[in-house]
Order: C-alpha cells, then sequence, then structure tokens
C-alpha cells in the first residue's frame, strides 16, 4: 500500500461511517451503530500510523506528496483540485484527530447511552473527524477553507445537538456566524493570494508567493492579515472568541473533542501549514504574537472568576492555544505542534474527567454546587488531577515540557523582534501563574473541601439518570473510563516527546520544506539554545508551583480565602467575560438587526402596496374571482396580440 | 437538417408542450399524474440524447461554442442534430432558430427536475383540478425550453412572454387569499418590463438592418435577428447599440429576476403562489432573468458595460444581494426568508455576470452560471419543503413553528441539508458558484476589491437568515416557542413518508452530486455567451483549455 493509499484511507473510512448510520437509519441498533462510528475512526487511526511508518520509510523524505482524486472545480485559469497532502506536518495532526478521536468517541458511547438521538450524535462525531481530516490534508487553499467551513458546520451540529435546548441553539447558531466571518476573511485572502500567482495548491503557492510579493509590503501583511482572521475565528482568540464559552452547551465529549482537542486548535495549525506565507510579514508576525499574548492572559483571568466546570476548562483552552499562537507567531512552530498535542491530551481528559462528574451529579455544572467529591470519586479525582498538574506544567507532566518549551522559544524571540517581546513573555510567565490558580481552583471546590447536599445525594445514590442510579457501577461505565486513563497516562508521559538537551521528537520529525520546526530568523537567535530551555524552566517552574499554592490557600486550606471575595469588580468582570458579549451586541448585533427590521418595514410599506387598489378587489374575492381572473388573462393575451401586431406595423415601416 | 433527421432543440420544446396538453385533457389526477411522468421520462431520455450528440460536437470542434445551423451534422447520418434554422417572417428576417448548446443542457436539465417535483408536489397536495395544473406546470416548462434554445432574438421574446401565461392562470386559481392581487401586480410589472422590451427588439432589429446591409459579404443576407449573427457584427464593431435599447432589455430582465427596485411584485407573488408554483417562480422563472443577461445584454452590449452602465448595474445587483439578505433575516413567516434569499441570490448571479469585460470575466459567468443551477435547485426545493410543511401544519409563520425536528429524523436531515446548501458551506455546490463568482469580481481595482469584500461578506448574512429558517422550524428556540408550536407539531404528525420524499429528494440528490463534483458542469458553466465565442477573444481559448 501507497502512502497515498493510507492517507485516503485515513481520510475516508470516518465519512463511511457516517454514509452508513445515515442510510442504515432505524435499521442499525444503537449498539451497532456506536460500532460503526468507533470502528471507522479506529481505521482511520491504525491508517494514520501506516501513513507515518510509510512516511518515515521513504528514503529521501520529501516535501510533501500531494495527491489528486479529481478537478473539482475550474473556469479559465482557476483551477481547484479535490487534493491531499501528506507531509510530517499533516501527519502529525493526522495522528493527534484520529487517536484522540477514536478515544472520545468510546467515551461517548457511555455517556450518550440512552439518549434516543445517540445515532444522530455518532453519525455527527463522525463527521466531524472527516471534516476535520479535511482541514488538516488539504492540499490547497481551497480546500482548507472547505475543511475550515465543514468543521464550523459539524461543531454548529453538535453545540446544538439537543435542538429542543433553546441555549443550545442560540449557541450553535453564534458559533456557525463567528466561524462564518473567519471563513470570508479566507476566502477573500485566497482571492489576493489567486491574484498574485494564480494558483492555490501549496507547493505553487508556498513557491511562487514570494517572489510575487515583496517582503514586508502592504499587500502580503493583508494577505496574512485575512488568513489569520480565519485562524482567529476557529481557534478563540482575540477578538473572536466570544463563541467558544457559549459552545460548552453541546455535549460534553463535544468539548473535549471540538473545543479543546482538535477543532480549535485549527488556527495554529493554520499558520504552521502557512508559515511561508506569514514569513512574508513582520507586522503579521507581532500581530499574532500580541493577539496570543493578550488572549492568553485575559482568558486567565475569566477563569478564575467563572462558575461552570466546563466554562472554567474552556477558558483555560482558549488561554493554552494564545501560548499555541504566541508561539507560532514567533516561528516556533515545532513548540507550537508539541503544545497542541500535549494540551489535547490533557484537555481532553479534563474535560472528560469534567463529563463524568457532571454526569454523576445529574447534568450539574455549576461548582458552587460541588465539593468533596474526592471520597466518592477516587479514580477521577486522581486523573482529573493529573490533568490539572500537566495544565499547570508541573514536572514530570506533559504540559511542563511543551509549555515551557514555548517559553524558551519567547525568550530567545526577544533577540529577532526587540525588547517588547520579553513583555510577552512576562504575560507567558503571568499566565503559567494564572493556570496554576484556576487549574486547582477547580481541583479544590470540586473535589475538596466540604461535601455538598448534592454530591451527598450523589453518595447516596439519589440522583438517577434514565432511570438508574449514577453511582450504580461505580465512578463510571467502563467505556468512559478508560479512554479517560489512556488520557491519564499521556499526558504523564507525553512530555517525554522532547527533553531539553537529549531529544526533541516533534521539532525532528517536522523537518521538510514545508513544514519546518522553527522559522530561520529564530533558529539563528542568540538563546536558541537548550541552555536558555533550561534556564525558562528554572524561572517557570516554580511560579506554576506558586500558583498551586496559592489556590490552595484560597480554595482549599481557606488560610487565604478572604481573597476571594477581595476583588469584588474583578470578579464581576469575570463573569462578564470582561463584556466583550454585550459590547459585540451593541455595535454589531443590533445595528445588523436594526438593518433588517427597517428593510422588512420598507417593503412592507412601500414596495408592496404599490398596488393597494388590487387589495380590495382581492377581499370580497368570493364572487369576482372568475371573472377578474379571466380578464386577467384575457387582459395580458389582448396585450401580447397588440405587441406582435406592434412588431409587424414596425416591420413593414422599416420594409416600406 | 438533414432529411431523416430530427431537430434536438425543437424536440425539447415539443415534448413538454405536448406532455403538457395531454396533461390538461386528462380526467383523473392519477391519469395527469401519469401524464407528467411520462414527459419527464421523455424529456430526460432526450436531455441524455442529447448530452451523447453534443459532446461528440465538442469533439470535432472548438470546444465551448454552441452549435450553429451553419455547422455541420456531428456524423453523417445522424438522426438527431442540436440546431434548426427555419424561415419563420423572412420578409423581416425573423428566423424560427434554435439550438441545443452546453447552456442550455444544464438549464433545461434544471427546468425538467424542477417542474417534475413541481407536479410530483401538486399530486401530493391533491389540488382541485389537478389535471389543469400539472398542464400549465408543463406548458410553463415548454415555454422556458423554447426560451433556453433560441437563437433568435424574436423568438426569444416570444418565449419570454409566453412563459407568463401558464404562471399567471396558475397563480389566480390555485393562489391564496390575495391571488388576485398577487396575479394583478406580476402582470403589471411584468408588463411594464415587457413593453419597453419589445420595443428594443424592434429598436435593434432597424438598427441591425442597415448594419448588416453595411457589413456586406456573408452578413448581407443574415437573419436580422439571429443572435450570433448580431453579436458577431458588433464585436466587430460593425454595430453599436443605442444605450435606450439596452435599457430597456435590462429592465425587464431585472424585473423577471427581479432586482432592487423591481421586486415589488416578488413578496406576494412568492407568499400567494401554491408552493409548487413558487417553487417555479424562484427556481426556473429567475433564471429566465439570467439567461436574457447571458445571451442577449452581454453580448450585444460590451461596449456599453465597460462604462459607467455597468458599473452601476454592478452596484445595483451588490444592492440587491445586501438588502434582500437583510430584508430575508427578519420575515416572519418562511416564504418571506427563501422570496428574498432568492433576490440577494439574484444579485449574486448577476454580479457575477457583471464582471465579465473584467480580468476575472470567465470565473465570474460561469460561477454565475454554476450559481444558478444551484439556486434553482435550492429555492425549489426549499419552497417545497416549505410547502409540505404548511399543509402539514397549516402554519406559515414562524410565531406558529418550531420543533418539528425533534423525532422526525428525515424533516431534520433534509431541511438541515438544504439549509447548508442554501447558506453556502464550504465544499457545497453553492460556495463552488459563489468562489466563482467573488473570485471574478475580486480583480484588479479597487472598486473590484470592495464589491468583492461586500459580496463576501453577505455570505455571514446568508448564514444569518438560513440558520434562522430551519431554527424556526426544526428546532425550538426559546420556551415560548416550546408552547406556541405544540399545536402545530402535534398536527404535522409524523416524519415525511415516502411521497413526500419523493419531491424533494430529487433535488438533493443533484445538489450533492453538484456538490461533490461541480465540475460536472464544466462545459454549461464555461460555455461562454454568444459574443465571447464569436469574437476571437481569449477566453474561448482558456475555456478551452481547462475543458478536460
Amino acid at each position: 500500500m501507497s502512502i497515498e493509499a493510507s492517507a485516503w484511507i485515513a481520510y475516508l473510512a470516518p465519512l463511511a461511517g457516517v454514509l452508513i448510520i445515515l442510510f442504515g437509519g432505524m435499521k442499525l441498533s444503537h449498539k451497532v451503530a456506536g460500532l460503526v462510528s468507533c470502528a471507522s475512526v479506529l481505521i482511520s487511526f491504525g491508517a494514520a500510523i501506516a501513513t507515518l511508518l510509510k512516511w518515515n520509510s521513504l528514503d529521501e523524505p520529501e516535501h510533501g506528496v500531494a495527491s489528486v482524486a479529481w478537478t473539482w472545480l475550474t473556469s479559465g485559469t482557476f483551477r481547484i483540485p479535490f487534493e491531499i497532502f501528506i507531509d510530517p506536518l499533516s501527519i502529525w495532526m493526522l495522528m493527534v484527530v484520529t487517536g484522540v478521536g477514536f478515544l472520545i468517541h468510546v467515551y461517548s458511547l457511555g455517556y450518550m447511552a440512552g439518549d434516543p438521538q445517540f445515532r444522530r450524535f455518532m453519525a455527527y462525531l463522525n463527521l466531524f473527524i472527516f471534516s476535520m481530516l479535511t482541514l488538516v490534508l488539504a492540499g490547497n487553499l481551497a480546500f482548507l477553507l472547505v475543511g475550515w467551513g465543514l468543521v464550523g458546520m459539524a461543531s454548529y451540529l453538535l453545540i446544538g445537538f439537543w435542538h429542543d435546548r433553546p441555549t443550545a441553539v442560540a449557541a450553535a447558531k453564534k458559533a456557525f456566524i463567528v466561524n462564518a466571518i473567519g471563513d470570508v476573511a479566507i476566502m477573500l485572502g485566497l482571492f489576493l493570494i489567486f491574484m498574485e500567482i494564480g494558483q492555490v495548491s501549496w507547493i505553487p503557492v508556498f513557491e511562487l508567493l514570494p517572489l510575487a510579493v515583496e517582503e514586508n509590503s502592504g499587500r502580503a501583511f493583508m494577505i496574512c492579515l485575512l488568513l489569520l482572521g480565519g485562524a482567529l475565528a476557529k481557534s478563540a482568540q482575540l477578538p473572536l472568541h466570544t463563541w467558544l464559552p457559549d459552545a460548552m452547551e453541546g455535549p460534553t465529549p463535544v468539548s473535549a473533542l471540538i473545543h479543546a482537542a482538535t477543532m480549535v486548535t485549527a488556527g495554529v495549525y493554520a499558520i504552521a501549514r502557512l508559515h511561508p506565507i506569514f514569513d512574508l510579514s513582520m507586522d503579521a508576525q507581532k500581530l499574532i504574537i500580541v493577539l496570543g499574548g493578550l488572549t492568553l492572559l485575559m482568558a486567565g483571568f475569566i477563569a478564575l472568576a467563572q462558575t461552570d466546570i466546563k466554562r472554567v476548562i474552556a477558558y483555560s483552552t482558549m488561554s493554552q492555544i494564545g501560548y499555541m499562537f504566541v508561539a507560532a507567531g514567533i516561528g516556533a512552530y515545532g513548540a507550537a505542534m508539541f503544545h497542541l498535542a500535549t494540551h489535547a491530551f490533557f484537555k481532553a481528559l479534563l474535560f472528560l474527567g469534567a463529563g463524568i462528574v457532571i454526569h454523576a451529579l445529574g447534568d450539574e455544572q455549576d461548582i458552587r454546587k460541588m465539593g468533596g467529591l474526592k471520597k466518592y470519586m477516587p479514580k477521577t479525582y486522581k486523573l482529573f488531577l493529573v490533568g490539572s498538574l500537566a495544565l499547570a506544567g508541573i514536572f514530570p507532566f506533559a504540559g511542563f515540557f511543551s509549555k515551557d518549551e514555548i517559553l524558551a522559544f519567547t525568550l530567545a524571540a526577544g533577540d529577532v523582534y526587540g525588547t517588547w517581546a520579553y513583555v510577552i513573555y512576562g504575560f507567558g510567565l503571568l499566565g503559567a501563574l494564572m493556570t496554576g490558580l484556576y487549574g486547582f481552583r477547580l481541583v479544590f471546590l470540586v473535589f475538596h473541601g466540604t461535601e455538598s447536599p448534592l454530591v451527598a445525594q450523589y453518595g447516596r445514590g439519589e440522583i438517577l439518570h434514565h432511570g438508574h442510579a449514577t453511582n450504580e457501577h461505580g465512578e463510571a461505565p467502563r467505556s468512559m473510563f478508560w479512554p479517560v486513563a489512556v488520557l491519564g497516562l499521556l499526558a504523564v508521559v507525553g512530555g517525554a516527546l522532547a527533553i531539553p538537551g537529549l531529544w526533541n521528537v516533534p521539532h525532528d520529525f517536522l523537518h521538510g520544506a514545508h513544514a519546518a520546526p522553527t522559522r530561520e530568523a529564530l533558529e539563528h537567535a542568540e538563546f536558541s539554545t537548550p541552555a536558555i530551555w533550561l534556564f525558562a524552566l528554572a524561572i517557570s517552574l516554580p511560579i506554576a508551583v506558586l500558583g498551586i499554592l496559592g489556590a490552595w490557600m484560597i480554595w482549599g486550606s481557606g488560610k487565604l480565602g478572604s481573597l476571594r471575595t477581595r476583588f469584588p469588580r474583578m470578579e464581576r468582570a469575570g463573569q462578564n467575560a470582561w463584556g466583550w458579549d454585550s459590547m459585540y451586541d451593541k455595535v454589531f448585533s443590533r445595528p445588523s438587526q436594526a438593518l433588517a427590521t427597517s428593510a422588512v418595514a420598507f417593503e412592507d410599506t412601500i414596495t408592496v402596496p404599490a398596488l393597494e387598489e388590487a387589495e380590495f378587489a382581492g377581499r370580497d374575492a368570493g364572487a369576482n374571482i372568475a371573472r377578474l381572473q379571466n380578464g386577467v388573462v384575457r387582459f395580458y393575451a389582448l396585450g401580447t396580440a397588440l405587441a406582435f401586431l406592434a412588431v409587424v406595423v414596425a416591420f413593414i415601416w422599416v420594409e416600406g | 437538417m438533414g432529411d431523416n433527421a430530427f431537430s434536438i432543440a425543437t424536440l425539447l420544446i415539443i415534448v413538454p408542450a405536448a406532455g403538457g396538453l395531454v396533461a390538461l385533457s386528462m380526467m383523473t389526477r392519477r391519469a395527469a399524474a401519469l401524464a407528467s411522468l411520462v414527459t419527464f421520462l421523455l424529456q430526460s431520455a432526450l436531455l441524455i440524447v442529447g448530452a451523447v450528440q453534443l459532446s461528440r460536437y465538442a469533439d470535432s470542434h472548438a470546444s465551448g461554442v454552441a452549435p450553429t445551423c451553419g455547422d455541420a451534422l456531428p456524423e453523417q447520418g445522424a438522426r438527431f442534430v442540436l440546431a434548426q434554422c427555419t424561415e419563420w417572417f423572412p420578409q423581416w428576417g425573423i428566423e424560427y432558430h434554435v439550438a441545443f448548446g452546453y447552456a442550455a443542457l444544464g438549464l433545461i436539465a434544471l427546468t425538467t427536475l424542477v417542474t417534475a417535483s413541481a407536479s410530483a408536489f401538486s399530486w401530493w397536495a391533491d389540488r382541485p383540478r389537478p389535471a389543469a395544473m400539472q398542464g400549465l406546470l408543463w406548458l410553463t416548462a415548454a415555454a422556458l425550453t423554447g426560451l433556453f434554445v433560441s437563437r433568435d432574438l424574436v423568438l426569444f421574446y416570444v418565449f419570454f412572454e409566453l412563459m407568463l401565461v401558464p404562471l399567471l392562470v396558475l397563480v389566480g386559481t390555485w393562489g391564496g387569499e390575495l391571488r388576485i392581487r398577487a396575479t394583478m401586480s406580476m402582470f403589471i410589472y411584468t408588463l411594464l418590463g415587457s413593453l419597453p422590451m419589445l420595443v428594443g427588439v424592434i429598436a435593434t432589429g432597424v438598427a441591425a438592418n442597415e448594419a448588416f446591409a453595411k457589413a456586406g459579404g456573408d452578413l448581407a443576407d443574415s437573419a436580422t435577428f439571429s443572435l450570433p449573427a448580431l453579436s458577431q457584427l458588433v464585436a466587430d464593431g460593425g454595430l453599436t447599440l443605442s444605450p435606450w435599447i439596452m435599457l430597456s432589455f435590462i429592465v425587464a430582465f431585472a424585473i423577471k429576476a427581479p432586482l432592487v427596485p423591481f421586486q415589488g411584485w416578488l413578496p406576494l407573488a412568492y407568499r400567494q403562489a401554491p408552493a409548487e408554483v413558487t417553487a417555479v417562480l424562484s427556481g426556473l422563472i429567475s433564471k429566465a432573468a439570467f439567461f436574457g443577461f447571458f445571451v442577449v445584454v452581454l453580448p450585444l452590449f460590451p461596449g456599453r458595460l465597460d462604462d459607467w452602465p455597468g458599473a452601476v448595474l454592478t452596484w445595483v445587483a451588490l444592492f440587491s444581494l445586501v438588502y434582500g439578505s437583510f430584508a430575508a433575516f427578519r420575515q416572519p413567516d418562511m416564504r418571506g426568508v427563501v422570496a428574498y434569499s432568492s433576490l440577494a441570490q439574484m444579485g449574486l448571479i448577476v454580479l457575477g455576470l457583471m464582471a465579465y469585460l473584467g480580468d476575472g470575466g470567465t470565473q465570474g459567468v460561469s460561477g454565475a452560471y454554476l450559481q444558478s443551477l444551484n439556486h434553482g435547485l435550492v429555492s425549489a426545493a426549499m419552497f417545497l419543503l416549505i410547502g409540505i410543511v404548511e399543509i402539514r401544519t397549516g402554519e406559515r409563520t414562524f410565531a406558529k413553528l418550531g420543533g418539528l425536528g425533534t423525532g422526525r429524523a428525515r424533516l431534520a436531515t433534509i431541511g438541515l441539508v438544504l439549509t447548508l446548501v442554501m447558506l453556502a458551506v464550504p465544499g457545497a455546490s453553492t460556495f463552488a458558484g459563489e468562489l466563482l463568482i467573488l473570485s471574478g469580481v475580486f480583480r484588479g481595482d479597487v472598486s473590484g476589491m470592495v464589491v468583492g469584500t461586500i459580496g463576501a461578506i453577505a455570505v455571514v448574512l446568508a448564514a444569518m437568515y438560513a440558520l434562522r429558517l430551519i431554527a424556526g422550524i426544526t428546532m425550538t428556540s426559546s420556551a415560548q416557542v416550546a408552547e406556541d408550536s405544540a399545536p402545530a407539531q402535534e398536527r404535522f404528525g409524523a416524519d415525511l413518508g415516502w411521497r413526500e420524499l419523493l419531491i424533494v429528494v430529487p433535488a438533493i440528490v443533484a445538489l450533492v452530486a453538484l456538490s461533490v463534483w461541480p465540475n460536472i458542469a464544466r462545459r454549461s458553466m464555461n460555455e461562454p455567451p454568444v459574443a465571447i465565442q464569436v469574437g476571437a477573444d481569449p477566453l474561448v481559448a482558456s475555456a478551452k483549455e481547462t475543458d478536460h
């Protein structure tokens, strides 16, 4: 089997799952539908591994293998093939998406069991995997955009999965529309690129665009800005981030898969994928760094004040992606992709752990109603703890290695971008402190402390789910438990992919003309040595520990408990997510609704009533109908006949 | 035309016309439905024969060029030929000149499919006087088909007027409460466009007559109203038509499309007509306007379009796109949303056509063509689905609807797929059309970029109204909705049955096929308007290149 074949199998297997469940319909039992769905992603994961092995066995690693299925659209010089592109970067994403995707599929079997819409849910999950693979395997900008739109669509379907829940319907719509803004930005970027070089496939774009567009020109910045717009919307970065917290309305496996592990990191992937374009504009790089830095900090602050367990994790995701954006902005693509992978592990772990808690407590998500769960859920607690330690960046968990690599590169970037980059490094350190704080705030409030009435109820087996006590089979059904355990393991050992001074797998793997681990300028920065990495670790590790200790003092032991209510204004701001929603409501939502309303009013009062009189005729229709209607047709026939007569007369006149 | 050969173009008009007349004369609903079915099958078979013949022709001629009467038969002794020319009123140079090219193929296939679905709907809905209704639907299709194969300006005008006759009867007889008012307003608006257009046709003839005489040579004895000959003459610089003539054509097509400010008849007609007729109105009749721009305005007035009138029309189209999208967003009823989205889509299509003199002309025009097919399928299927919901629940407004998707997987799935195609989700055929149109517009100068950017932003507006539409039907978007929609939910009853699926699924299958491989229509999309194909235009060469 060729490398192309294995990649196509990996790509299309989930689609086959969708089609089987769609056409099987009610004839498929829940069990079979679940099996088909999981098996298709497992096949995809197997084929992804095969692709990886094939790639490594290529004697002379190429830039990438493009495989065209058919020409999708042509007109004039405009030509879009339906093609996939296989190179280390896409293989890396392929592994993460199908691997984590498979675990979450299995988890969903348990989590969604008993839901009457189970089949539809599993089909949507498969559809999402297919869409995400379209995005990461796309061989040209147009199909990147197709993948971009399709994941947005799958996300819409899954957020609004419970379409008898008003909040879910609204959240789904919001997510779709914000993402549609991103799609439009990418589309315009595509037009600009097409205008410059008349091509959209990766290799021509990467090779020709730098020749056609002058480095650091206005045009280069414009192109990057538009592409970045898409990345910001998809990855929920400032200022297009407001949809992500609302997206938590979807079922928890969705939050884990789409809104933590895979889709929201697509922006990071896109910057790494399109780096030959972003290399052309220093200003765009700076913009990415600044926006990433601001997002990571802001999201950290908001996470501290939120009270919904999933929203806390959602803001944490936003913050972590901020780190990845900083890394991608300074050109440390290897570090960004490394953090993307480890984050996928530990964030999916946290979401799925939260899902077990939510499931157990009868769909309660308010952390103020939790507390003392450790006693009843020791295993979940341990796994959640592992996830939180990895998130906080504590040695030797995965986040320690990946986040600190980013911080080290940020330190090195000062060499390239000037002193302001050190401010971003400061943001990163402050963010690390926040991470420890909000991460362990969650741990302490949910699992430690005094037992809340709700948790006590759970302990007594009084919370029912589809007629069964939620603690009947221990903490969670087995299908929900072991995926979380595997993720826990990955969150522990995942960091070993890159040990400073010894080896760096992501860095070495992401090698090739179009998947460089670092931008050239950064490669030559003075600070790019293992020594600086160790130095960065020495600073950030104590800060993370400090964050956890702080969380313990405030929410655990309560020694500094008074701090909880010390900053009411900040708390309120955090709960309002810093007012972005109401600002957008005022600036965009309401004006566009007003415009729409006035358009409707204009239509109804000015345009349409132009024939007011006919309305009277219509009102006492009854007897008059037949006559009038005949009248109309006859009148028309007469008009046409007269028209023909006019033609005849005219031509006689002309002839004469 | 050989002695024993049939003209496919003529047969394509005759089959639906005869089928319509047969259906009209049937006594029972069942017999009328059978007549419709036979007509549909015959017409489809004929289209397949035509497509095969066309591909043979294209292999031996410059591809992307519609056949004309002068061309040799595809092969010796062929039974079917693509074009036919017969003298009609020789003293005035009027010919019966029809030709079946790729551009006609796509549009006629659309017409056939949508008409069949509409007549299936009328059968399902058990309309009074079913035979008359089905017959009139097919007569409309016959007139439209005639329009799509016309190569003579007078013939074009005749079909353009003819198709309105059965339509007015359909709206006036089977429409809703205000059907007479709707019929009147349609009629008056159309008349406002038709009469000036007639004067335009005559004036074109007068001007052409002199010009042909002056040109001499082959052209001296040309038919005065032959579109290919006129286009050739215009392309050679032998004829420049007055801007007033152009205006008369543009207004007629802008009313038919409609474009702002001629949309006054649209909301009333789309709301009052029976659902299947609304499907035909928005899916097919608006395509007559597209085709008018495509074969009359673009080829006969290139010099004028290059100037400020083209710019004005571009902005009118853009305004229609944005205005229609906003108006669609807050409509109180299902039909209103799709009606105004049609206004917006026609704006987008004309926008693509207006790009044709610029750098991105090929993309703009072929995108407009593809989008015409897409819009025809989407809006027709959407109106039919809405019609099903209306008949089952007896409700039209969002205030009384919602939550229908719960427990009805087929309705929810079909509604969702149509919505996603309607809002042009990336990967859908509508996205392909939009991509071509906007990439054609987004070229060169600053104004192109501005127009392209505004057009692209309208994509977001489409998402807003389409999602509101589907949420308003199948989802429960507030607690209030749950309460208010309960009676409608109960009246709707079980999920869609096979009869209802029969009505909407064919259009969806066609849309999915076009989405997986939009290039399936590449030859239709890339058949340039007459002016471009006769002139030695580089576009022909580029269309040739890409045609594989």
